[in-house]
């Protein structure tokens, strides 16, 4: 180990700390004025912090352990009801330490292969030599992982009565062993440019087997005595000499840089990559597939903006119809199911109570403005992110598409094909319900259907008005596809919880579907006046 | 026609981007604007097209008849470094859609638009997200001269082209410029000398008109590298 590697590894990681630590600061709004970009030029100061971030993992580290040792053996001693301060229960421990530390935890976590920013940083960015930067972590690491352990296994091994010297005796194996499977890893790259460790499957089976190992011969009530072998003290001289040897061979190995190459780039390092594939999968939905792209219907005698939007509607049928055409398929399904419902009732001479039941229909309001949101809201919100992704995206760098005119004769006529869309599946169960009504002889007070059936009918329009009205005032997303907004995401929830709400309601009262007819037409309304008024200035891309 | 830049300010953070940047340009001319890397071009093209505002200043476009006014959205066209069309449109249908919305009376079909820039029959009827970036580019540049905005940016237009496109992209350029003020940005001194009429300096956040004799001599690259070290070297200097 060198250690003005170390020493440059430490500085490098508490710049790259206290960076990303000043960055976010910056951005909270009460903070940012304290954290200026000046901060970044703090170098001494974000050694200090570094020192102070150290300390806290150390502390957090230590604490790790003696939670993850608690976790893997008081708890399943204690249930297995095996006396834990013993020298058994010292067995025991030593047995399950064995499978999840010596070996699920060695052929997982091999630091020498895993993708970190730290490591991309100093050797593909800063031109640090690789192999010095490989044998300067690894030491330190391993060094570190010993530290945190060994406390707690002398500990152990007093308590247990197993002896203070077995703890000790325990951890330098593990450190010996840690060092053998690490050199293992790059061997096997080396030979067969094989990097089990990042494959899941690999991952799985092997911690399944190992759990499995650990832990049934407790339930068959067997002991173990692989203490008496693993902690001999003769092996453990083997294991730390051989985990040594390999430590001198780490050193001397070739291919440190190539392996960097190939398990540090950009895409693969955790942050950046979870980052930018989960903006992208939200919007995986409305990616357009070529059999989207039909260019043979002819839209010639349309023009202009309604030219431009009949062939995104025509482009994006696919993610219109198909929620479309499932919802029409359970409705289908569920008049088919109630009309057998009314045949099977009136067999059995039961038709006049059904139709008593019936009259009651419009007391199925409540569930139903939950049940429209969740179909309404589907759609409007798939078809806003693919109105963003393929189209607004680009159109609004253009400084015509983002004109008063240009953003609300879009708006419109976007509103108009998506309320169409919601009031066609509003008239579905508008339809469903009259058949079933009528054709089980309910017989509801006429006013009270009619309001019922424009309040559902209304829902549809109040729908499509939320989600696209939000969208143009608010537009949330950015052009690296994230979602910025935090009033956009509170304004949808809030929506889910009122539609919620209201079918928990048990006994609706004659004036709740005047209520949601009401509601419905003053919010589109006011959604409307809002989009005239903001989305001229809020319509852009973040 | 003229744009007057009067005073425009810009700042990220604590670091002052554009500061009093003031500059007018005239139709009829190609303008190229020359600075250091990340000394505000891109910044400054940002906030004429309003894509994002200045913290200070006026912008104002003067008509022939000697009328001031605010540049509305759509009199500033904006070529980005990197193209962005609607990619579910084919190039066709985006020009026909264009031409409706910006009014076109040449009476020309999109077809001998798209013939004007040099897209080849086959590609204009393919939806354009297997554009290339050149084919993009042109879609842009065809949206300008349909549109005719009054004020034309181009942000390093022509790095991306090959030999023939850059060619073709510069003679519409050429062409087009009667009718226009064209600011573009670039780093190729070569492509500056060779196709503006007036090179604009953006150093230290300001705008300074280069001496227009100078610009075919052959000390014109010692000249603009002197300006653009100038005052980073007084500075040092105790």
């Amino acid at each position: 180990m060198n250690l003005t590697c170390a020493s440059q590894i430490y500085r490098i990681r508490s710049a790259i700390a206290g960076n990303r630590l000043v960055y976010w600061l910056g951005r909270v709004p009460l903070l940012k004025r304290i954290f200026t970009d000046k901060l970044y030029a703090a170098t001494e100061g974000k050694l200090v912090l570094s020192i102070l971030v150290s300390l806290y993992r150390g502390v957090t580290a230590l604490l790790g352990k003696a939670i993850y040792l608690a976790l893997t053996w008081l708890v399943p001693l204690a249930l297995a009801d095996v006396k834990i301060l013993s020298p058994e229960g010292f067995s025991m421990s030593v047995w399950i330490f064995f499978w999840l530390s010596f070996v699920v935890g060695t052929m997982i976590q091999p630091i020498s292969v895993e993708p970190s920013q730290l490591k991309y940083t100093c050797v593909r960015q800063m031109g640090m030599d690789a192999t010095q930067y490989q044998t300067t972590e690894m030491v330190t690491h391993h060094l570190a992982m010993f530290a945190g352990f060994t406390p707690f296994l002398m500990l152990w091994g007093g308590l247990t009565g197993a002896g203070v010297l077995r703890g000790l005796l325990l951890s330098l194996a593990l450190a010996g062993v840690r060092m053998m499977a690490e050199w293992f890893h790059l061997m096997l790259y080396a030979k067969f440019r094989c990097l089990p460790s990042g494959k899941v499957g690999y991952i799985l089976a092997l911690t399944v087997v190992c759990l499995a190992l650990a832990y049934l011969p407790m339930l068959f009530g067997v002991i173990p005595a692989l203490d008496q072998v693993l902690l001999y003290p003769a092996t453990v001289a083997l294991l730390f000499a051989l985990g040594s040897l390999c430590a001198r061979a780490i050193s001397r190995y070739p291919c440190h840089y190539e392996l960097i190459l190939e398990t540090c780039r950009a895409e693969k390092l955790p942050g950046q990559a979870t980052v930018k594939n989960a903006n992208q999968a939200q919007f995986e939905q409305v990616k357009l597939k070529d059999s989207d792209l039909d260019t043979r219907v002819d839209f010639s005698h349309l023009h202009g903006w309604r030219y431009l939007q009949a062939v995104f509607f025509r482009r994006h049928r696919r993610m219109l119809l198909k929620p479309f055409f499932v919802v029409l398929a359970i409705l289908g399904g569920l008049t088919v199911v109630g009309c057998v419902g009314i045949v099977w009732f009136r067999l059995q001479g039961q038709g006049q109570e059904m139709g008593e039941v019936l009259s009651y229909v419009t007391k199925a309001l409540p569930i139903c403005v939950f049940l429209l949101y969740l179909m309404d809201n589907t759609v409007g919100e798939r078809i806003c992110k693919a109105m963003f992704y393929n189209c607004d995206l680009a159109l609004l760098r253009y400084g015509w598409y983002r004109e008063r005119d240009a953003i609300l004769r879009n708006f419109f006529l976007r509103w108009r094909m998506l309320c169409g869309v919601n009031l066609m599946l509003s008239g579905a169960v508008c339809g469903m319900f009259v058949l079933l009504t009528f054709l089980g002889g309910g017989r509801p007070p006429v006013g009270e259907f009619i309001l019922f059936l424009m309040a559902i009918l209304s829902l549809g329009v109040f729908f499509a008005t939320h989600s696209l009205g939000l969208y143009y005032i608010f537009q949330p997303y950015t052009s690296d596809l994230d979602t910025k907004n935090p009033i956009f995401k509170l304004l949808n929830i809030a929506m889910y919880a009122v539609c919620w709400a209201a079918s928990q309601i048990k006994s609706t009262p004659t004036w709740f579907a005047l209520l949601v007819f009401g509601v419905t037409v003053v919010y589109s309304v006011v959604m409307l006046a809002l989009v005239l008024r903001r989305a001229p200035n809020t319509f852009r891309v973040k | 026609m003229q744009l007057i830049l009067d005073q425009i300010c810009k700042s990220f953070g604590t670091k002052e981007v554009l500061k009093n940047a003031s500059f007018t340009f005239e139709q009829g001319k190609i303008y190229g604007l020359l600075g250091r890397n990340g000394s505000g071009k891109t910044t400054l093209f940002n906030c004429l097209s309003a894509e994002f505002p200045a913290d200070g200043g006026t912008v104002s476009l003067v008509d022939e008849y000697g009328q001031t006014r605010t540049p509305k959205q759509g009199d500033i066209g904006y070529v980005l470094s990197t193209p962005v069309v609607p990619e579910f449109l084919t190039g066709t249908e985006f020009v026909k859609f264009f031409q409706e919305i910006s009014q076109d009376k040449s009476g020309r079909t999109p077809d001998q638009w798209l013939e004007l820039v040099g897209l080849e029959p086959d590609d204009r009827n393919r939806l354009m997200r297997g554009y290339s970036h050149g084919m993009k580019h042109k879609i842009q540049m065809l949206c300008f001269l349909i549109g005719r905005p009054p004020v034309i940016l181009l942000d390093e237009p022509l790095t991306s082209f090959d030999v023939v496109a850059a060619l073709e992209m510069k003679n519409l350029l050429r062409e087009m410029k009667g009718d226009h003020i064209i600011l573009f940005s670039t780093h190729i001194l070569q492509l500056a000398q060779d196709l503006c009429d007036e090179i604009v300096l953006l150093h230290q956040g300001e705008l300074e008109g280069v001496d227009n004799a100078k610009i075919h001599t052959p000390q014109f690259e010692s000249y603009i590298v002197d300006l653009l070290t100038q005052e980073d070297e007084e500075e040092v200097a105790p």
